[in-house]
C-alpha cells in the first residue's frame, strides 16, 4: 500500500488535483491500486520460473534449429523443469535462468560462426 | 543367440607356434541393463581348454571382466607342422564351442 | 591495354577466391602436405596410427586377428539373405553391392539429399516391402563393414554435380564452424591442431577420416559408423549431437569424404 501513499501525499497529486480536478487523482488512486494488487509481495516486477524457462526453451529451439544446441542447455532444461514439477519454483528460476544463458551463449555462436567459419579454410 | 567355432590362425617358427584366436561370445557381466532398464543375465565364457595333439597345455578361468569377443594368444612349445591346436570354451550357461587348427 | 591488363587481373583474383570443391581439395591436401612433409598423404587413412611408431605396433599386431572380422563374417551373411519378395541387396546397387563403397556418398538429385551407403541400403529394403534398419544397429554395422571390405583397396571418387554444391557446402560450413560449450570446430582440432596431443591422445588428421568405416572401436565393443563418432565428437564439445543420418552428418560426410577423394579405401578398421 505504500504506492498508494505516494500518490496521496506527493507533489504529483497536488499538480493533478488543481489541473484535472478529482477525477485524476481517483484514477491515480485505482491505478496505484491495481499496481500494488499484481506485484507479488514487496518486489516490483519479477519473472516467474515458467515465464523464463518458457524463454529459455525458446531461444534453445532457435539454436537447434541453426545447429548449434549445447547439451548444458538440454540438460539444464530438463532440470528446471524437473524443479518445477516438485514444486520449487525459486530453485527452478535459478537454473530456467542459467538454461537461458546459455541459450543465448549458443545462439550468439551460431551467429558469429556464421560469419567467421570461412578464416579457417585453408587457402 | 546361435554358438559360433572359435577363429584361429597359427604361426610356427622355431618350435614354438604362436597362436591366436578370436572368440565370438557376447560376455555379458550380468550388472547392464535394457533400456527397459531389465537386467541382462550373464552369459560369459568360464572356462577355457587348449589342446595340443589331444594333450591339455593350458586351462584358463575367465570371469566377466574378460571383454566381449575376447581375442587370446598364446605359445606353445615343441611344436611342429602338422601338430593340432584345438581351443574349447565353456560358458556359465553351459554352453560350448570350440575352434581347430593345423600347424604348417 | 590497359583495360586487359586490368580485367586479366581482376579474374585472376577472383579465380583465387573462388570456393569450388576442386580448389578446395587441392589447398586441403596441400595443408596437410606441408604439416606433416614426411607422411604421404594415402598413409594417413591409418588416422593417428600414422603419427605415433608406439601406437602403430600396438594396432599392427591387433590387425593380425582384427575384431571387425566376425562383422564382416555376419555381414557377408546377412548380405547373401533374400527379402520377402524374392529379390536382395545385389539388385539395389551396381556390381551386385560388391566394391561400391567408394562412390558413396553420392548426391541423389531426385531426391535432392546426400545418398550415404546406409541410406541406400535402407532405401533398398523400404522398395523391397522391409523394414529399415536402425543406423545404429549391430545388423547395419555388419553390413556396411562386409560392403567396406570388398571396397579395400579402392580409391575414393566423389563427385559434386552442380545439385549437390549446397548440400557440400552445408558440410563444410559445419566442419570450420566452432561448436558446443566448448567452442571447439572440427577443423580446430583436425587440421589446424592435426599432430597435436589432446589429453593422452594425438590428434589425427582430417584427411583420411573418410577411409576407414565402419570401425570397430574397443571403447564400443561392435562396428560402429562415422556418424556414432560424429556424435562422441560433438558431446565431447558439449554440443548436441544428432540421429545418425541426419541432414546435416550426411552433408558433413560428403564434404570430408570429397576431401578424402584420391585416398585408399581400407575399411572395415579397429580403432581405440
Amino acid at each position: 500500500m505504500r504506492l498508494l501513499r505516494l500518490y496521496q501525499t506527493g507533489p504529483l497529486a497536488a499538480r493533478v488535483s488543481g489541473r484535472c480536478g478529482m477525477t485524476a487523482v481517483v484514477l491515480m488512486l485505482v491505478g496505484g491500486l491495481l499496481l500494488s494488487l499484481n506485484a507479488p509481495d514487496s518486489q516490483a516486477e519479477s519473472p516467474s520460473a515458467e515465464a523464463v524457462l518458457a524463454q529459455a526453451i525458446s531461444v534453445y529451439d532457435a539454436a537447434k534449429a541453426r545447429g548449434h544446441a549445447w547439451v548444458m542447455t538440454r540438460d539444464g532444461l530438463a532440470k528446471a523443469q524437473g524443479l518445477l514439477d516438485a514444486g520449487d519454483a525459486p530453485a527452478a528460476l535459478v537454473v530456467a535462468q542459467q538454461a537461458l544463458e546459455t541459450a543465448e551463449a549458443s545462439l550468439r555462436q551460431a551467429d558469429i560462426e556464421a560469419k567467421s567459419w570461412q578464416a579457417r579454410v585453408p587457402k | 543367440m546361435a554358438v559360433k567355432p572359435v577363429k584361429m590362425r597359427g604361426k610356427l617358427a622355431e618350435g614354438v607356434a604362436e597362436i591366436k584366436a578370436l572368440m565370438p561370445h557376447p560376455m555379458e557381466t550380468g550388472t547392464r541393463r535394457t533400456e527397459a532398464g531389465e537386467l541382462i543375465p550373464a552369459h560369459f565364457i568360464q572356462e577355457v581348454m587348449c589342446e595340443h595333439n589331444g594333450a591339455l597345455v593350458l586351462r584358463a578361468e575367465w570371469g566377466t571382466s574378460v571383454s566381449k569377443n575376447p581375442y587370446f594368444a598364446f605359445k606353445v612349445a615343441e611344436a611342429k607342422a602338422g601338430d593340432e591346436v584345438v581351443i574349447r570354451w565353456l560358458d556359465n550357461l553351459g554352453e560350448t564351442s570350440e575352434g581347430r587348427l593345423t600347424l604348417k | 591495354m590497359l583495360n586487359r591488363l586490368m580485367i586479366m587481373s581482376l579474374l585472376l583474383a577472383a579465380a583465387s577466391l573462388r570456393a569450388d570443391p576442386p580448389s578446395d581439395l587441392k589447398a586441403f591436401r596441400a595443408f596437410f602436405e606441408q604439416r606433416f612433409a614426411n607422411i604421404e598423404i594415402d598413409d594417413h587413412r591409418d588416422g593417428a596410427y600414422a603419427l605415433d611408431a608406439a601406437k602403430r605396433e600396438q594396432w599392427l599386431s591387433m590387425e593380425d586377428f582384427p575384431p571387425y572380422e566376425i562383422a564382416i563374417e555376419a555381414g557377408e551373411a546377412l548380405f547373401a539373405e533374400s527379402f520377402a519378395d524374392g529379390s536382395g541387396y545385389v539388385d539395389c546397387f551396381e556390381n551386385g553391392g560388391m566394391g561400391v563403397k567408394q562412390t558413396f556418398p553420392r548426391f541423389d538429385v531426385g531426391a535432392n539429399t546426400v545418398q550415404t551407403l546406409e541410406l541406400a541400403i535402407n532405401e533398398c529394403r523400404k522398395a523391397h516391402g522391409e523394414a529399415p534398419l536402425d543406423y545404429a544397429s549391430e545388423t547395419m554395422g555388419a553390413l556396411t563393414a562386409y560392403m567396406a571390405y570388398t571396397s579395400r583397396g579402392e580409391t575414393f571418387a566423389i563427385t559434386v554435380p552442380p545439385e549437390g554444391l549446397a548440400a557440400y557446402n552445408e558440410g563444410k560450413a559445419f566442419f570450420y564452424a566452432r561448436r558446443g560449450q566448448l567452442n571447439f570446430s572440427c577443423a580446430g582440432c583436425h587440421v589446424a591442431s592435426a599432430g597435436g596431443m589432446l589429453r593422452a591422445e594425438i590428434l589425427s588428421a582430417s584427411v583420411g577420416h573418410a577411409t576407414h568405416w565402419p570401425t570397430y572401436r574397443l571403447k564400443w565393443e561392435q562396428v560402429g559408423s562415422l556418424h556414432k563418432r560424429f556424435n562422441e565428437c560433438n558431446e565431447q564439445v558439449g554440443a548436441e549431437g544428432l540421429p545418425e543420418q541426419s541432414a546435416s552428418y550426411r552433408n558433413l560426410e560428403y564434404f570430408l569424404s570429397y576431401m578424402n577423394n584420391g585416398m585408399t579405401l581400407n575399411g572395415p578398421a579397429s580403432r581405440k
